[in-house]
This record gives structure tokens, sequence and C-alpha cells, in this order.
């Protein structure tokens, strides 16, 4: 029991729902803009984890100086995504549940190609680096230095997201288009350059998401695909399109799965995960935290 | 629409069933292929008969498959096989219908997800079971060749078709049209429309169960992991979109397709293989929404 | 003969009172007409009627039997159809087809597939589509959708042809048209005809009876004469015009 109460699990639920956070927080800005349901976002996670791996091993960069390098890369392959696949069908204004069928098949479709893309030119084989693994002894608590950096930048990266969005004219802009997509056209927000700013958000916070989960852990082309179950978990407890909500939901759902885990064993994460997650829409498909969705 | 297209579905039907007699007489190479074309087809169709007809998009059929190949493996030399295959079939519909109600409530992109992710409990419920029984995996010796086997199969893609084709046509069929189009207005004009929902999805989760347990018998030995694979899923989804999951020729077209696919570029490399289907699910969503079979009738019109 | 009586009917959404304390009657084989601004409840007590939606209390006989709170489904095999102000035709399905599926399922005799296309043919060409039977649905004008809302009605073989608004937003001519179907289709099918309409006239020269509605609560029941003269009816109907912009009823 007293390990329960150690700061060690409350160090690992910390970090872990830091980066659950993030990760769903680009996800569901994706999705509160344009309802489209990504479900290639783990899959940018693992471009983003590759990309900081390579940085270190061939330029000897580290991984925290190559955070900005690596959000711009995953933010434009967004921007590349939106263009080809996304935009026409957007401004043809379709039925929202037309769009988030086929914007779930076209990002499985991406989804595949990018594992395979990642398996022919990386390997199958899981790889790791060793970068800031020393261990910090903070009151009686083990840290490694990767993922102390790992949650003061995630924690950074949520504040600044929540900034931008109630400070700056686009972040407005966005908030408005998550609220309603027509009428945010109606005051005369220009709705394209708004969606551009969401996806590359979006798609930027899951690169870095993916950098700073490189640090601790093996990456492998087929990894995203945990981080994008987590993260529908997560923008579905915290209601779907609701900022706060599913921030708050990171955390909720890393606290649930590391004490769980530690009160039974490890093999009961999963069922756990999905446990939560059929209950939930089952029971509460507008969210734990959220409000009802608009119809 | 169909009565239309007799033609065209007979020379598909011929074309599969040529083929799979094909795997019937000769060696196993092209028997193995022809299991697995029946295969992509007896599933695709069922998955049809639910969410080709009503709109609601199941990524979670591979739950069907699983149970039912859990069933034969599980009562494997305690239960005869002609026995335990449809039980497994049974066992699936009951467990879909036993979920039915609660998962029916929920619609659009939640049920995608949902369906998605029962699966995957039901995959690690069974899984801590097996481990907890100290059964990592099962060993299936003595099962039936797979020349056997593929008779089977064949008769599963067969009653797959036939199903749909008489669903499409029956008044159920008209109703759950209706549903798809929309559910409000379907119940208002005296269609008992969670009725009609529950029925066409345990319907389409028997043959699934039985594929499982033949499937099971296929590859000798049985794991938890194997035959929950999501990937199962995500291929019927794949099929029916590529082919078009508006009548019963279009499964049948999508999994010609992608067992092509898959013989030419799977063993030399499964990477640019699986890239290239998933190239394929984009093009097909984008440019081509009736899939393959919407070639065959460019006509356009109603149903 | 009263074919459908309503019974201190109540509705809340929430703190709002949507409906509250309604009672009126139709009789068999009349056209009651239902009034009031937005907000008035006229689409509420319609959903409650056909089932779509669930009473807070009281009650609604239909035949002499209750059947609050029964499936949308089970009201319509009894015999009460409805449209919907905001048009739902299954859009990819043909026009024929549409009325078909209601030919199927809406009547408690068992029809087979091909008597009902015959009937879906007839239905159509009484209501004026028959020109249209083989398009999807979507490809029809609204004046075209709002008949096949009422095709599609007819085809689930009602006694009680419940219509929301189905002159709303036609032109003069179309109105003229739609009234004259109206009358017809009422008198060959034998039917009692229960109309929501904001086309004033079309509904006094059509209705031999109107209730009118004002937030949810019941003003005056009467002839078309009797509510022209009643003054509640003017001042909350004609006079104020407090809540012209409020959103339209549920």
């Amino acid at each position: 029991m007293d390990f329960l109460l150690s700061g060690q699990l409350l160090f690992a639920a910390l970090v872990l729902g830091s980066v659950y956070a993030v990760i769903a927080l680009g996800l569901n800005l994706v999705y509160g803009t344009m309802r489209l349901l990504n479900i290639a976002h783990g899959e940018i996670v693992m471009v983003g984890a590759y990309a900081a791996f390579w940085g270190f091993s061939l330029l000897g960069l580290s991984p925290l100086v190559a955070l900005p390098v690596v959000g711009v890369l995953t933010g434009a392959i967004g921007l590349f995504l939106y263009g080809t696949l996304f935009r026409a069908q957007l401004a043809a204004n379709k039925p929202v549940a037309q769009l988030e069928a086929s914007s779930l098949l076209l990002f499985f479709g991406v989804s595949i190609v990018m594992q395979n893309l990642a398996s022919l030119a990386f390997t199958a084989t899981p790889r790791a680096y060793q970068h800031l693994d020393t261990v910090y002894q903070i009151g009686g608590v083990a840290m490694t230095g990767n993922r102390i950096a790992t949650l003061v930048v995630s924690v950074a990266i949520l504040v600044a997201v929540l900034l931008f969005l109630n400070r700056s004219i686009y972040g407005l802009a966005v908030k408005a288009l998550i609220q309603h997509r027509d009428a945010a056209r109606v005051v005369g927000i220009n709705v394209d350059r708004v969606q551009t700013v969401s996806i590359l958000a979006g798609f930027g916070i899951a690169g870095i998401a993916g950098a700073l989960v490189s640090m601790a852990e093996q990456i492998s082309p087929f990894m995203g695909f945990p981080f994008t179950i987590a993260s529908f978990v997560v923008i579905i407890m915290g209601g779907l399109g609701n900022i706060v909500g599913g921030i708050m939901a990171g955390f909720l759902l890393a606290f649930i799965e590391i004490y769980a885990v530690a009160l039974t064993s490890a093999n009961f994460r999963s069922i756990l995960i999905y446990g939560i997650f059929v209950g939930i829409l089952v029971l509460r498909p507008q969210g734990l935290l959220g409000k009802a969705r608009r119809s | 629409m169909i009565r239309a297209h007799g033609l065209p579905l007979a020379a598909i039907l011929a074309g599969a069933a040529a083929l799979m007699v094909f795997g019937l007489g000769s060696g196993s190479y092209w028997t193995i292929v022809a299991l697995n074309l029946a295969m992509w087809i007896a599933l695709t169709q069922s998955w049809s008969l639910f969410s080709g007809m009503t709109g609601y998009i199941s990524l979670g059929h591979v739950v069907a498959y699983g149970i039912g190949a859990y069933v034969v493996a599980f009562s494997f030399k305690i239960v005869p096989l002609w026995l335990s295959i449809p039980l497994a079939g049974v066992a699936a519909g009951l467990f879909a219908l036993m979920v039915a109600l609660p998962v029916l409530r929920v619609r659009g992109p939640y049920f995608v997800i949902l369906t998605f992710g029962l699966a995957e409990l039901v995959k690690y419920i069974l899984l801590n079971v097996e481990t907890g029984l100290g059964k990592s995996s099962r060993l299936l010796f003595g099962a039936p060749k797979p020349d056997t086997l593929l008779w089977i199969m064949v008769g599963l893609a067969a009653a797959a078709t036939v199903a749909l084709y008489a669903v499409h046509r029956s008044r159920f069929g008209r109703g759950l049209d209706a549903i798809r189009e929309d559910e409000t207005a379907a119940e208002t004009i005296g269609i008992p429309v969670v009725r009609l929902k529950v029925l066409a999805y345990a319907a389409s989760a028997v043959i699934p169960g039985m594929v499982g347990g033949v499937m099971a018998l296929r590859s000798t030995y049985f794991e938890v992991l194997q035959v929950f694979n999501p990937t199962i899923s995500f291929t019927i989804v794949t099929i029916a979109i590529i082919g078009g999951a508006g009548d019963a020729r279009g499964p049948i077209l999508g999994a010609l397709f992608l067992v092509g696919l898959s013989e030419v570029l799977q063993n030399a490399s499964p990477q640019i293989y699986l890239i290239l289907l998933g190239l394929c699910l984009i093009g097909c969503v984008l440019f081509l929404p009736t899939g393959l079979v919407g070639l065959l009738h460019r006509k356009g019109g109603a149903r | 003969m009263t074919l459908l009586a309503i019974n201190a009917l109540c509705k809340n959404f929430g703190g709002l009172k949507a409906l509250s304390d309604v009672s009126f009657a139709v009789e068999r084989g009349s056209i009651h007409g239902l009034m009031g601004a937005n907000g008035a409840g006229k689409t509420t007590l319609f959903s409650i009627i056909a089932g779509n939606t669930k009473p807070t209390s009281g009650r609604v006989f239909f035949d002499g039997d209750p059947i609050q709170g029964r499936r949308p489904d089970t009201i319509c095999r009894l015999g009460i159809a409805r449209t919907f102000q905001i048009v739902r035709p299954f859009p990819g399905l043909s026009v024929r087809r549409n009325v078909e599926t209601a030919i199927l399922y809406g009547r408690q005799e068992h029809v087979g597939t091909a008597d009902a296309e015959r009937e879906a043919d007839r239905i159509l060409a009484e209501i004026g589509l028959a020109d249209a039977a083989d398009k999807p649905a979507s490809t029809l004008t609204l004046s075209g959708r709002k008949r096949l809302e009422v095709a599609r009605a007819l085809g689930t073989g009602p006694k009680l042809l419940m219509l929301d608004e189905v002159m709303a937003g036609l032109t003069p001519t179309e109105v003229t048209e739609m009234m004259q179907t109206i009358r017809r289709v009422k008198e060959a099918n034998d039917l009692t005809v229960l109309i929501i309409e904001h086309v004033v006239s079309a509904l006094s020269d059509l209705s031999d009876r109107i209730t009118v509605l004002h937030h949810g609560v019941k003003i005056a029941e009467g002839t078309a004469r009797e509510i022209a003269e009643n003054k509640d009816v003017q001042s909350a109907y004609f006079g104020e015009d407090d809540d012209a912009g409020s959103d339209d009823d549920v």
C-alpha cells in the first residue's frame, strides 16, 4: 500500500497524463474544427518519434532542440493531407455524418500507408536511443531526466495552446469553428485558413509528443496504434471537441491506468482501457466531462 | 437493381466459383488461395448484410470470427466438427444478440469506434481467461485437410452471398434500406427500427463465427491475439469499400481484387501490398464511392 | 364520433413548458386545424401523438385506446401517419420505393412486395407524382418532396393523417393544388385530417374546426369564423409579436 501512496506512481501518472493530454489535444483540434476522425493520429506520433530518433542518431541533435523542426515536419504532413484529401470535401459543406464516415476511412487508408512506408524505410525492428537518462532523486522519487523533460514540455505545450485559443485571434476563431461551423462562416471567419491553422497545430503537437515519447520508450512503425486508441478514449471521455475536457480526461485516463495496473497486473491494462472506452460510449456518448453534443 | 444486372452477377459468381473449384482440384497453393478468397467473400457478404444495408459501419466484425474460432478450438476433440462449426456460428450470433441493444443505441462515428473497442475488449478478456487457464495457445492436431475445409468455406461463401441477395429483395431489406436513409422517418412509417437492426446485427455475425471456426482448423492452432486480429475487421471494410457494398456482387469483386493483389505482392513485399491497399481504399473513398461494382453500372439512379 | 382525444397533455423540456394541460378532440371524418405562432407547441404535439416524443403527463386516446408513450412504429400501424415539417424523405431511394416501404411496414395487414409496388403507383398517381416515380427522392423540388411526404404517409394506410406545414414554402399555385389534393385524398381514403399550417387562409378554408395554441396553452377552439372573431386569439396571435424571432418548435 505504501507503494500506492509514494510519489513514484504519481510522477508516472503525471508524465503519462501530460503525453496523453497533448496527443489527444491534437486529435481534438482536428475533430473539433473539421469533424475529421483521424485514426492515423498515432502514426503522426510515430513519424515524430522517428524524426527525433534520426536527428539524434545521425546528427547528434538533442530531441529537445529538434522539437520545433519535428513539429513543422508533421504539421507539413497534415497540410499535405488536408490539401489532397479533405479541403474539397470540407468546402463542399457535406453533411457531418458523411464527413465523419469518409474521413475515418480515408485516415484508415493513410494509417496503413504510413505504417508500411515507415516499415519499408526503417524496417519493422523496434529502435531506441539513450538521451537524458540520468536518474535524479527528488523527494525520494526516482525520475529520469527525459521523463522530467517530457512532463515540462508537455505542460508547456498545453498551456501555450490554451493561451493561443483564448488570446489570439486565430485561437478564438478556432474555438468559434468548434462551436458552430456555419455560424463561424457567417460572421466572416476565413474557415479555410482557420482549418489550416488547426491542422498545423494538431499534427504539429502530435509529432512533438512523438519526439518526447521516443526519448524514453522503444519506437517502431507500429507504435502509433495504442496512441490512437488512447487519444480516442481521452477525447470521448472529455467530450468530442471539448478542449479543456480532453486535457482533463488525458490526465484522468493516465491516473486510472497507472494506479489500476499497480493494484492488479499489467495484464489488465488493455481490458481496463477498452472497458472504459466501451462503457463510456454506451452509457455516456457525450463524454464524462462534456456537454451534450449538438445535433 | 440486382434483377437488372443478373448477367454480370452470374458471371462474377461463375468466375469466383471456377477459381474455387480449381482450388479444390489442384495442389495446395491454389487450395489456399481459393480458401482465402472464399473466406473474404463470406466475411464481407455477412458484414454487408448489416453494415452495408443499415449504414452502421462495423469496425469490429472480427469479434464474431474470434468467438467462432474460440468455440471450435475450445471444443476440439470434445464435440464433433459437424456440430462445433455450426455452434461457432450460433455462439457468435448469440453474442451479437446480447450486446446489440446497448451497442446499437450508439450512432455514426461513435458506433464505428465502439464496435472496434468492443472487439478489442473481448479479445483481451479472452486473453486473460486463456492465460488463467494456462493455455497461451491451443494446438488442434488432426484437423481436417485444407481440401475439406475449402468445401466448407465455399459453402459458407455461397450461403452468405445468397443470404445477402435474398435480404436485398425482401421486405426485411427494404426496412433496413429505410433505416440507413433516415431512422426517424423509418420508425414513423411503421418500421420496427430496433428489432430490424438487432436482427440484422445478429444475423451478420453467424457466418463469420463459422468462418472463424474453420480458419482455426485451417491454421491448426488457436491463439487469441491471432484470431481477434483487428486487421481482419479493417480488411473486411476495405474489401466492402473497394468492391462496393451496394449489392451482393461488390464483396465478391472486392475479395477477388484483394486476394489477387495479395497473391501478387504479399510474399514479395507485404509492405508494398499494404501500401497499395491503403491507396486503393483512399482512391475508392474519394473517386469511386460505389466501389468497383459502381463501374459495372455507371447509369446511377436510385434503388 | 371522436377519433382522437387529447387529454390534459403536458410536455416539459428541461424548464421549458412546451405544452401545458392541452385537451381537445378530433372528430372522425373531419379536417381539424392547429394554429399558433412558432414555438406554440404544435409540432411537439404531433411528435407526442405519433410517438416520436414521450409526454411528461397526460393521455392520448385513439379510437378509444390510450396510445401515449407507445413506439412510433406501433402507433403508425394503429393508423396514425404524420408528415414532417422539415421534410425527410429517404433521399437515396426512388420515389416509388419511398412509398412502397411505407406500404410494406405501415399497415396492419401483410402486403406482398408486388402488391406494394402496384399500390405505391396508385398513391403516386393520386398525389400527382406518378411521373417522378423512378427518380431518387433527393432530386425532387420542395413541392415534390412535400407531396412525397404526404404520399408516404398515405402509404401506411392511415385513419388519421397528420400534416405538418405541407404548404409552407410553396408558391400560391402550389398551395391551391395542395389544398385540392388534401381534400381529394381525404374523401377518397375516408380519412380524418389533423393539420398544422402557417398559411392562415388555407387553414381556415380547409378546416372544419380549429384549435389555437399559444406558448403551449390552448387558448381557443372553434370554427374558422369563431376563431377569427376570438379576442384572445387576436391579441395573442395577431397583436403581440413577442416570439416572432423564436426558434422553430420541436
